[in-house]
C-alpha cells in the first residue's frame, strides 16, 4: 500500500530539507568527513539518477552505499560483481514449477529499492549490460515477459579506476546511464583518526537506524520536479553543453541526455538548499560531478594532465553567467 | 548613528555660537533670535530626514532646499513692496540691497532687512557646512573651520580686536562638538567592557576628560592672549614700543592756546589738494572728558598703515600733498581719516584716534617735512545724517560730577529730534546760533567743570576749544559717543592753488561716531569761517553777529563741507585708494563661487540621485536590481573589483571592511536578487535601503580617507567605461 499510495506531487521544500538533513546525519556516522559525497549521494536518490563511485579500494565506497540503503527504510539488495556473474542473476530467470506446472519468475538481484552494485567494473560486459538496461528503463524482460521495477530505484555501483587489474572498464554509453559520478578520496587525517577509534569496536553500520523510508523518497522526488528553472538557467545550461562540445580539451563533449540529467540534478539542488528556484551556482556546482564521466578529455589534455572534470569546468567558465530573468 | 539627537543638537549648539561673533557687524536686534530659528530649522530638517532614510546625505540636501526656502521668503519680505517672486529675481533685489547698505555703512551696521537676510544666508551657510563636517564626514577638527567662520567675518571687518566673549563662544561650540564626538567613540569601543556601570562611569570620565583639557587649553589660550598686549606691546620696559604706554604726550590744547593768542600770524605749513574747499588737516583727537576738560586718552602705537579695507560709497579718496615749514610737532597734520603717509622719521599710528605719532628718541622732528598722505574722506549726505543712530564705543562714558544742569540742557535742546543724528545736528545749531554765543579768544571763568557751565549758561563766549568740547559732553549725555579733535582749519588758497595754514588756524572740532558712518565731524564753533576773526581776539567779539543771514550761509556751507571731510575710524587704506573703490564687492563673485562650488559637486550630486533612485523604485524586484546595482556602484567608486560570478559567490568575496553583520547585510541582498532573477516568484515586500547602506559604509570605512573623499566627489561608477546601469 505505501509504494503505491497515491501522492500529490507538490513540492514540500521543508520536508525535503529535513528528510536529506537527517539522512546526512544518519550517513555521517558511518562515513566521517566526507560530506560533499554523501550530499551529492543523497542528491542522486531524490533526483530518481543512478550513482557511480569511483576510486581505489579501501575508502569507504561500499561503505557509503550500504549506508543510504540502511537509511531508508526499503528493500536494499547487494551484488557483488565477479568475472562469472551472469546476467540472469541480476535479472533472475523463470524456473518450472513442478507442483504448478509452470514457469515461475524467480526476480534476480536488480529487484530492489537500491541496488548496491559492487565493482561493477569486474564483470563481464554481458552482465554489465544487464544492469545498465534495468537501469535506464526501470524494468527487466526475461521471456518476453516485462517486470516493473518497484521505485524508488536507485543503483549505486562501485568500482575501482580503470588502470586496476582484472577489469572491464565501462564502456562511455554506459557511464553515461549513471547521473553523477563521484570519487571518495582519502579521508583526511583527523576523520582517519576518528574512523580507526569507532570502526575499531563495533561495525558502525550496525547501530544505524533507517530515517525514511522508500514511499517518502518518492513522494519528495516527484515534487521536485516543480523547482522552477527560469528561462536564462536554462539557456545557461545548454551554452555550457555547448562549448564541451566545442572545447578543444575534449575528444567527446555532453550529450543531450547530460543536459536532462543535469537539469534534474540542479533541481534536486536547490531543493535540498531550501529553493523553489534554480541558481547558476547551482549549475557550477554540479557540472563536475555530472559531466565530468561522460566527456571524454582529448589526447592533448591528458598530457598536460587535464582531466574530463577541469576541461568541463574550463568550457563552463567561458559561458557567460544569465544576468537578469 | 545616524540621525543622533545628541550630535544634531551638538552642530546646532555650535552654529550657533559660532555665529555670535557676527554680531558685532550689525546694531540689528533681530540678528541672534533669526540665527537661532536659522540654525534650529535647518537642523531639525536634517535630522528628521536623517532619520527617516538612515542615510546621511537626504540631511543635507533638505538643508540646502530648507535654506532656499528661507532665504527666498526672508529675501521676498525683505524686498517688500516689490511685486517680483520669482525666487532668482527676489534673491538678486536683496543682494543688490544688501550690499548697497554694507556699501555705504561701516560697522556696526544700521539695522536693514536686506542685510540681515545677508548675515542670516551666511549663518545657514555656516550651519549647513558644520554639519555637513560633523555629520556626513565626521571630522571634528573639519567643522571647526566653519565653527571659526564668524569668527573670521568678524576679525577681517573690524577694524578693532573681537571681544573676548566671541572667542569663548566658538570655542565653546567647538568643545560641545568635541564632547558629543567622544562619546561617539567611548560608545563605539568602550574600554572596560566588565560592568554596564563602569562603563557608563568611563564614558562620562573620558568625555569630561577631554572637554576639560579642551576647557584648560583654551582658557590658558584666552587669558595669555589678553594678558600680552598685541602687536608685540609688552609690558616689559624692552622693545621698540615699549615707552608708548607711559609716553608724556605734549597736549595739543596747549600748542592750540599758544598759538591761537600769539599777536602775530605765523605760516605754519602749505598743502595742496584736489578738493575744491580745502579740508582739515588732523593732529589728534582728545577722547576722555575730565574734571579738566577733554584730554587724551593713553595711544596704542602700532608701526606701519592701517590695515586695507573696501571703500565704502560715502567716501572719498584723496592724497594730499603737505609742506611743513617752521612748525615742530610729535603730531603728524594729516587729513582724517589717514591710509598711509610717507614723512621721514619712524612714524607710528593710533588705529584708534588714527593719530599719527612720531615719539621716538631718534625723533627726526616734523620742522620741513614735505610727505604726501593718501585719506579717505567722508562725503555722507545730510540725509544719510539725519537718520544715523548713535554707534557705540567702549569707554566712552561721561564722568559721574558732571552738572546736571548740563545733561537737561542737552536733552532739552535735542527735545524734538526723532534720531541721534538729528540730536547731533541740534546741537551743533544750537551752538552756532551767533545770536546765542560769540566767539571770544578769552576762556570763561573758572576752573573745573565751571568752565563749562560759565560758558553755556553764563558768558556764552569762547574759541574753538569750548564749543567743541561742549558740544562734544551733551552728546556724550545724550547716548552719542563724542571726542574732540585738535589740528587745523583749511587755511586760505593761495594763487597757485595750494593752501596756506597759519598759526592762527589751528583750531578743534568734536566728532560724533555713528552707526554706518564712523565719526563724523560738526562745527560747532561760530563764525569760525572768518578766519580773521579767529585770528584778532579784538575784532571776534563784536565780528561775529554782524551779519546774521550771511553767517547762516556760511554756516550751511561748513556743515556741509565738514560732513565731506569728517570720516569713519574703521576706515580702510590702501596704496592706491582710486583703486580700492573699484574693490567693492561684486555680486558675481559669490555667484560664480556657489556656481563652482555646485559644479565640484555635480557628480556626488548625480551620484547621490541615483543611488536614491536606484533604492527607491516602486517595485520590489526594481528596487532589488537597485540595491545590488548600487553596490556594484560603490564598489566601483571604491576601485574594488566587482567580477561576473553569481549573486552568491559575489557575496561570498573577501570584501574588505566588512564585519559578520555586513557580510549577513551582503547576503541577504545576494538572496534577494538570485530569487528575483531565477524565481518564479519575484519577492516581494523587501526593504534592502538599510543593508545596502551598512555595506556601502562598511566598504567605505576600509579605505583611507583620501580614497574615500575621491569616491565620493568623483564617483568612477559615473565614468563612461565603468557605468553601472541605473
Amino acid at each position: 500500500m505505501t509504494a503505491q499510495r497515491v501522492f500529490t506531487p507538490k513540492l514540500d521544500l521543508r520536508q525535503v530539507q529535513q528528510t536529506a538533513q537527517a539522512m546526512r546525519t544518519a550517513i555521517s556516522s558511518v562515513i566521517e568527513g566526507k560530506a560533499e559525497q554523501i550530499d551529492l549521494t543523497i542528491l542522486v536518490l531524490f533526483a530518481g539518477g543512478h550513482l557511480l563511485i569511483e576510486d581505489v579500494p579501501g575508502v569507504g565506497k561500499t561503505m557509503l552505499a550500504k549506508a543510504l540503503g540502511r537509511a531508508i527504510d526499503c528493500r536494499v539488495r547487494r551484488i557483488q560483481f565477479t568475472p562469472d556473474l551472469l546476467p540472469s542473476d541480476i535479472t533472475g530467470v523463470s524456473v518450472y514449477n513442478q507442483d504448478t506446472r509452470e514457469f515461475e519468475f524467480k526476480p534476480g538481484g536488480v529487484f530492489a529499492n537500491i541496488v548496491v552494485g559492487d565493482e561493477i567494473n569486474r564483470a563481464s560486459p554481458k552482465t554489465q549490460s544487464a544492469l545498465l538496461e534495468a537501469m535506464e528503463e526501470r524494468q527487466v524482460s526475461v521471456d518476453g515477459r516485462t517486470h516493473r521495477l518497484p521505485p524508488p530505484f536507485m543503483v549505486v555501483a562501485t568500482q575501482n579506476p580503470i588502470e586496476m587489474e582484472g577489469t572491464y572498464p565501462l564502456p562511455e554509453a554506459q557511464r553515461d546511464r549513471f547521473m553523477a559520478r563521484i570519487e571518495m578520496g582519502y579521508p583526511t587525517r583527523g576523520a582517519e583518526l576518528e574512523m580507526l577509534g569507532s570502526h575499531g569496536a563495533a561495525n558502525p553500520l550496525a547501530s544505524l537506524q533507517a530515517v525514511t523510508d522508500g514511499a517518502t523518497v518518492t513522494r519528495l522526488a516527484a515534487g521536485i520536479s516543480e523547482v522552477h528553472v527560469a528561462q536564462p538557467v536554462k539557456e545557461y545550461i545548454v551554452d555550457i553543453m555547448e562549448a564541451t562540445r566545442l572545447s578543444s580539451d575534449l575528444r567527446l563533449g555532453a550529450s543531450p541526455r547530460a543536459g536532462l540529467q543535469l537539469l534534474r540534478a540542479v533541481r534536486v539542488r536547490a531543493a535540498m538548499d531550501g529553493r523553489d528556484y534554480v541558481i547558476p551556482d547551482d549549475v557550477q556546482a554540479l557540472l563536475a560531478p555530472v559531466l565530468a564521466h561522460r566527456v571524454l578529455p582529448s589526447s592533448a589534455a591528458r598530457l598536460a594532465g587535464r582531466s574530463g572534470a577541469d576541461a568541463v569546468t574550463a568550457a563552463a567558465a567561458t559561458v557567460a553567467l544569465p544576468r537578469s530573468a | 548613528m545616524i540621525g543622533s539627537v545628541r550630535n544634531t543638537t551638538a552642530v546646532a549648539i555650535a552654529a550657533f555660537l559660532g555665529t555670535l561673533p557676527l554680531l558685532q557687524l550689525t546694531s540689528d536686534p533681530r540678528l541672534l533670535p533669526g540665527a537661532a530659528i536659522v540654525v534650529v530649522v535647518l537642523e531639525a530638517v536634517a535630522l528628521s530626514l536623517r532619520r527617516l532614510t538612515q542615510l546621511n546625505w537626504p540631511g543635507t540636501l533638505a538643508q540646502m532646499f530648507a535654506g532656499f526656502a528661507m532665504v527666498w521668503l526672508g529675501a521676498a519680505a525683505a524686498a517688500g513692496g516689490s511685486d517680483e517672486t520669482r525666487p532668482w529675481s527676489v534673491f538678486e533685489l536683496t543682494w543688490q540691497q544688501a550690499i548697497e547698505q554694507i556699501s555705504v555703512q561701516t560697522v556696526p551696521m544700521a539695522a536693514d532687512d536686506p542685510t540681515l537676510v545677508l548675515l542670516l544666508v551666511g549663518v545657514g551657510l555656516l550651519t549647513i557646512a558644520i554639519d555637513l563636517a560633523f555629520i556626513n564626514a565626521r571630522n571634528v577638527l573639519l567643522a571647526a573651520l566653519p565653527v571659526l567662520g564668524g569668527y573670521l567675518v568678524a576679525m577681517l571687518v573690524l577694524d578693532t580686536a573681537v571681544n573676548v566673549i566671541s572667542i569663548v563662544a566658538v570655542c565653546t561650540g567647538w568643545l560641545v562638538l568635541l564632547a558629543s564626538r567622544t562619546v561617539d567613540h567611548e560608545r563605539r569601543w568602550p574600554r572596560s567592557l566588565s560592568s554596564k556601570d563602569e562603563a557608563k562611569f568611563n564614558l562620562r570620565g573620558f568625555a569630561g576628560l577631554a572637554v576639560g583639557l579642551g576647557i584648560v587649553s583654551i582658557a590658558s589660550a584666552v587669558v595669555i592672549g589678553l594678558a600680552v598686549p598685541p602687536d608685540g606691546q609688552s609690558w616689559l620696559p624692552q622693545g621698540r614700543f615699549g615707552r608708548s604706554q607711559s609716553v608724556d604726550l605734549i597736549d595739543p590744547t596747549i600748542d592750540l592756546n599758544a598759538n591761537l593768542h600769539r599777536p602775530d600770524e605765523r605760516p605754519l605749513l602749505r598743502y595742496t589738494t584736489s578738493v575744491p574747499d580745502g579740508l582739515r588737516l588732523r593732529s589728534t583727537a582728545l577722547t576722555v572728558m575730565t574734571e579738566n576738560g577733554w584730554q587724551l586718552d593713553q595711544m596704542r602705537l602700532l608701526p606701519g598703515y592701517p590695515r586695507e579695507q573696501s571703500v565704502s560709497t560715502t567716501q572719498l579718496p584723496v592724497v594730499t600733498q603737505v609742506d611743513i615749514g617752521d612748525y615742530e610737532s610729535n603730531y603728524l597734520p594729516v587729513p582724517y581719516a589717514p591710509l598711509n603717509w610717507d614723512p621721514v622719521g619712524s612714524w607710528s599710528y593710533d588705529p584708534r584716534t588714527l593719530t599719527v605719532l612720531d615719539i621716538g628718541s631718534d625723533s627726526r622732528g616734523l620742522a620741513g617735512q614735505s610727505y604726501s598722505v593718501a585719506s579717505l574722506l567722508p562725503i555722507p549726505d545730510a540725509e544719510d545724517l539725519a537718520h544715523a543712530s548713535a554707534g557705540t564705543i567702549d569707554g566712552s562714558t561721561i564722568p559721574d560730577e558732571l552738572p546736571a544742569e548740563i545733561i537737561d540742557l542737552a536733552h532739552e535742546i535735542t527735545d524734538g529730534a526723532s534720531s541721534d543724528g538729528e540730536k547731533a545736528l541740534a546741537l551743533e545749531s544750537w551752538l552756532t546760533d551767533p545770536s546765542r554765543f560769540s566767539y571770544d579768544l578769552r576762556a570763561p571763568e573758572g576752573t573745573g567743570y565751571s568752565v563749562l557751565t560759565n560758558f553755556l549758561f553764563n558768558d556764552r563766549s569762547g574759541y574753538c576749544i569750548h564749543f567743541a568740547s561742549a558740544m562734544a559732553v551733551m552728546a556724550e549725555t545724550l547716548g552719542i559717543p563724542a571726542r574732540v579733535a585738535v589740528g587745523f582749519t583749511s587755511g586760505a588758497q593761495q594763487g597757485d592753488g595750494s593752501w596756506l595754514v597759519t598759526s592762527h588756524d589751528m583750531h578743534a572740532w568734536p566728532e560724533l561716531y555713528f552707526n554706518g558712518l564712523g565719526w563724523v565731524g560738526f562745527e560747532p564753533t561760530v563764525s569760525i569761517s572768518d578766519r580773521e576773526e579767529e585770528a584778532d581776539p579784538e575784532s571776534s567779539a563784536d565780528a561775529s553777529p554782524t551779519d546774521p543771514p550771511q553767517q547762516e550761509k556760511q554756516e550751511e556751507q561748513e556743515a556741509q563741507e565738514e560732513q565731506e571731510v569728517d570720516s569713519t575710524d574703521q576706515s580702510s587704506s590702501s596704496s592706491d585708494p582710486q583703486a580700492s573703490s573699484a574693490r567693492s564687492l561684486d555680486p558675481r563673485i559669490p555667484l560664480g563661487i556657489i556656481g563652482a562650488l555646485l559644479v565640484a559637486a555635480g557628480p556626488a550630486l548625480i551620484r547621490a540621485l541615483l543611488r536614491h533612485r536606484r533604492l527607491s523604485a516602486v517595485h520590489s524586484a526594481d528596487r532589488v536590481t537597485g540595491a545590488w546595482r548600487e553596490l556594484e556602484a560603490t564598489a566601483s567608486d571604491l576601485n574594488l573589483a566587482w567580477p561576473a560570478v553569481t549573486p552568491r559567490q559575489l557575496a561570498g568575496l573577501p570584501w574588505p571592511g566588512l564585519t559578520a553583520e555586513g557580510r549577513a547585510a551582503l547576503r541577504r541582498i545576494a538572496v534577494l536578487v538570485e530569487r528575483q532573477r531565477y524565481a518564479a516568484a519575484p519577492p516581494t515586500e523587501v526593504e534592502v535601503g538599510d543593508d545596502v547602506a551598512l555595506v556601502s559604509a562598511q566598504l567605505y570605512s576600509a579605505v583611507g580617507k583620501p580614497k574615500r573623499l575621491v569616491a565620493r566627489l568623483a564617483p568612477r561608477s559615473l565614468l563612461p567605461g565603468r557605468r553601472v546601469r541605473t
